[in-house]
């Protein structure tokens, strides 16, 4: 009775201290804890939040009442009962019973704000408490406690936690989490989820009260900004993909019109016109920043050309425009094909190079393709543009930049490059035109007009197939040493016109036979290209192509444009009489060697004779790996060529001298060096001699120092052999070392062995010498003694 | 300095009589002992150096000193 008056007035007395009070959670836990640690040996943290709200309700209705005494005496045993976890003392429960309710509820407030932490329904629930008008008061505070009033069942858990204290707190926040984790289930906006969740748990942190009223209030508020930046985001992040959905649809059909084009035999010889170009291409393969200059050109450009409409159509136009283009290179080939018969197998050579070429040029078609595709998935900036061709086109350019330290690879890249430029509005056209206009020039100066045209091909598909297999570069080479004899034509017109069918060949071989060889410059590659094919059709040919091919090589090595036309001057001059003579080849590149100096300048001649005379002397062994290797023969021609043109000795002989004698001189200094004896090497005998020495020291002192070293350990020698016999033993210990030093004066009564092994030798080296006593009663090393 | 020198080398180098043997770790003393003498090698060379005013160690300084050194080093 007196209990239940107790409990109204305690109510109301709750609901004043609650209403007056200020949410106080936190303080009330630490005063709480304080008394109760005072007070109870308890667990005191369980009880804070409870046990001060407690305290309150006791003071205050003993302020206001003093019949709490009784009922809470009563209810201690019933209240320890209840609630054992939750107080420790009864007279707290006193408090509380002036209502368990009270005391419950205060518990649940702190449950319930730890409830609020994790999920908004411990509040929801405690709202509906008719009972507790302290729920619909203003202050959440209140109100918490006013829901937890009215509900106990609810709060069973919470209980546990809330007497924890501290701990609830730390359970309020992982509380608080789930419950934001919960509240962000159910909000539909899982972007406020995060924000909301730091935002909650922090609330959480400082004050559980406060958070639990509030959080609801805030939830909402937290959740609306988040919201629209994940919207913003996500718009974001779709417009992107949406992007890049629409580049690949376009690169699909880019790549199905390169396909369609790429059967097309027109393609590659538009590629070749292209290349004839080369020689400007040529010096550009040379620097392979210029290459990709190039292309960076064209490559920005078709980033401008951002639609793939207006691309698509664009290509296509150009594409049809090449068509036409590689139908005019064909119909000119076909021409300078039929005026040659002499060089007939040339001209099978050429053609299956062609077939190959083209074959070839639609395996590159479609690994340009590939390599656009590849190269413009990489380029952030470029798929944006999310245009086919401008993947394409930027492709080819990535590809150069890949490719750069490959020349094969920028010459490929040129190749593709090209298509693209052609690809691109307007500049194919351009380009394919002045392609074709060179074309024909060279047509016209050369009666070689097909090798001519066959070159330049050969050498783009050469190129691009650079990167691929060899027996395609082979024939490409032989394509791409004719076009490279087209550059050098268009220097040397007269000559080169007659002899360039001849050449031609000849270059074929060379290129041929180089293919493997990856040189900056494309020359070189060219060149021993059309040596292989040469050697593939007759061996005389290839002699006298390889001789004049390698001479082409190796200049081209030297001075790519310079000797390039040179060589290929000679090379066709040679060519020519060549192919006309299959008889002994010296004597007729003599006879053509000399007629050319006299036509020509004495300077190409010399590096003809000079390096066919070289040749010769390696060709023969050469030809044979050549055949075979048609790289390295190559190679080691070429060098000795260049370095044989680069002396230009006037006469023949002094050529055939100076070539054997290089290798010969090379050779004896090594051997002379290989038989005098070293007591040790230079290197570590210097070093340490300098670092002794703290000075500088000459490095000339290296041989006295090799004999001093070897008289002394001569002497060494002998006298731990005396030692050892000494000791009735056959072998050197280091006893007898040890006894050595000490006769040296290295060792003395104060400079004892092991202070001269600490100080000289390296950590292994002192383990294996000094004993060191390890675990086990074991010593390392073991010691005889 | 953690150069170490080839101890095969070395080992050649202690046989004055093929038949000899070198028993283990016995080179390890004389790379010490290598080491020592280049030391002092290194030592009497810097300091004729030194006499002569010149900054570096030329031949004839080291020349000079290893005579000096072959003879007292003697076992």
């Amino acid at each position: 009775m007196d209990s239940v008056d107790e409990d109204v007035s305690a109510r109301d007395l709750l609901r004043r201290v609650l209403h007056t009070e200020l949410p106080r959670s936190p303080v009330t836990r630490s005063t709480t804890h304080v008394r109760r640690s005072a007070r109870l040996n308890r667990t005191p943290g369980l009880e804070s939040p409870a046990v001060a709200l407690r305290h309150r309700l006791k003071r205050k209705l003993h302020e206001s009442t003093q019949s709490p005494l009784p009922p809470p005496k009563r209810q201690r045993s019933t209240g320890g009962k209840t609630n054992p976890p939750a107080v420790a003392t009864p007279p707290l429960y006193d408090d509380d019973v002036t209502t368990r309710g009270l005391l419950r509820g205060i518990i649940q407030m702190d449950t319930e704000a730890s409830l609020l932490m994790s999920g908004q329904p411990a509040v929801q629930d405690a709202d509906p408490y008719p009972d507790s008008s302290v729920s619909s008061a203003g202050e959440k505070t209140e109100g918490l406690s006013g829901a937890e009033l009215s509900d106990l069942t609810l709060h069973t858990e919470p209980l546990t936690h809330v007497v924890r204290g501290l701990s609830r707190r730390k359970t309020q926040r992982a509380f608080s989490v789930s419950a934001f984790e919960r509240q962000l289930d159910e909000l539909p906006d899982k972007s406020v989820e995060e924000g909301s969740v730091p935002q909650e748990k922090q609330d959480v942190s400082q004050d559980l009260d406060f958070s639990a009223g509030s959080k609801s209030g805030l939830n909402l508020t937290l959740k609306s900004p988040f919201v629209e930046k994940r919207t913003e985001r996500a718009g974001l992040k779709r417009k992107v993909t949406s992007r890049r959905l629409c580049s690949v649809d376009v690169l699909d059909e880019a790549v199905q019109k390169c396909l369609e084009q790429a059967p097309l035999p027109d393609y590659a010889e538009v590629q070749d016109g292209k290349t004839l170009e080369d020689s400007s291409w040529q010096k550009f393969t040379l620097g392979l920043s210029d290459v990709t200059e190039l292309y960076v050109q064209p490559a920005a450009s078709t980033v401008l050309q951002k639609k793939d409409d207006t691309v698509v159509p664009d290509a296509e136009m150009e594409r049809d425009a090449e068509n036409e283009e590689e139908s005019a290179l064909e119909t000119v080939e076909e021409e300078n094909q039929e005026n040659k018969q002499n060089y007939v197998d040339e001209i099978q050579d050429v053609l299956d190079s062609e077939s190959v070429i083209q074959e070839n040029k639609d395996c590159d078609v479609e690994l340009v393709s590939q390599e656009e595709m590849v190269p413009s998935s990489q380029e952030a900036e470029h798929s944006v543009s999310l245009s086919p061709e401008d993947d394409i086109m930027l492709a080819p350019t990535q590809a150069m930049t890949e490719s750069a330290p490959e020349p094969q690879d920028v010459e490929e890249h040129d190749l593709e490059t090209e298509e693209d430029i052609e690809e691109e509005n307007g500049r194919g056209d351009s380009d394919t035109s002045q392609d074709l206009e060179r074309i024909t020039r060279r047509a016209h100066r050369s009666e070689g007009g097909r090798a001519f045209l066959t070159v330049p091909p050969g050498q783009r598909v050469t190129k691009s197939l650079g990167a691929g297999l060899n027996p395609r570069e082979k024939d490409l080479l032989e394509l791409g040493n004719r076009s490279r004899e087209d550059v050098p034509d268009e220097e040397v017109e007269p000559q080169g016109s007659l002899l360039s069918p001849p050449l031609y060949p000849a270059a074929g071989v060379t290129t041929e036979q180089s293919p493997q060889q990856r040189e900056a410059s494309l020359d070189g590659e060219d060149l021993p290209v059309v040596e292989g094919t040469e050697f593939t059709t007759s061996e005389q040919r290839s002699h006298e192509t390889s001789l004049s091919g390698k001479a082409l090589p190796d200049t081209e090595e030297d001075d790519p444009q310079e000797v390039e036309n040179q060589s290929e001057d000679e090379n066709m001059i040679d060519s020519e009489p060549a192919n006309q003579s299959p008889e002994p080849h010296s004597p007729a590149q003599e006879e053509e060697e000399e007629e050319e100096e006299e036509e020509e300048e004495e300077e190409e001649e010399e590096e003809e004779e000079e390096e066919e005379e070289e040749e010769d002397d390696d060709d023969d062994d050469a030809h044979s790996e050549e055949l075979s290797m048609k790289t390295p023969a190559f190679v080691k021609q070429k060098k000795m060529i260049a370095s044989a043109s680069a002396q230009a000795t006037p006469t023949v002989l002094k050529e055939l001298n100076s070539g054997p004698a290089p290798q010969v001189v090379k050779r004896r200094p090594r051997q002379k060096r290989e038989t005098g004896s070293d007591v040790l090497p230079k290197s570590y005998v210097m070093s340490v001699f300098k670092h002794f020495a703290k000075m500088k020291v000459a490095s000339d002192v290296y041989p006295v120092i090799n004999e001093i070293l070897k008289k002394y350990f001569k002497r060494l020698a002998e006298d731990l052999e005396v030692y050892a016999t000494h000791a009735k033993r056959k072998t050197i210990e280091i006893e007898d070392f040890e006894l050595l030093m000490r006769r040296q004066r290295f060792v003395t009564d104060s400079m004892p062995v092991n202070i001269l092994i600490e100080k000289y030798l390296p950590l292994e080296y002192r383990k294996l010498l000094i004993p060191v006593a390890t675990s086990g009663n074991k010593v390392v090393p073991n010691r005889r003694r | 300095m953690s150069k170490r020198a080839p101890r095969a080398t070395l080992k050649f180098h202690m046989k004055s009589n093929a038949d000899i043997r070198i028993g283990k770790d016995a080179d390890l003393m004389a790379q010490l002992n290598l080491l020592v003498v280049l030391h002092h090698l290194a030592e009497e060379s810097r300091v004729k150096a030194f006499e002569e005013k010149s900054a570096t160690v030329k031949v004839h300084h080291v020349t000079a000193a290893a005579k000096k050194l072959l003879k007292s080093v003697r076992g």
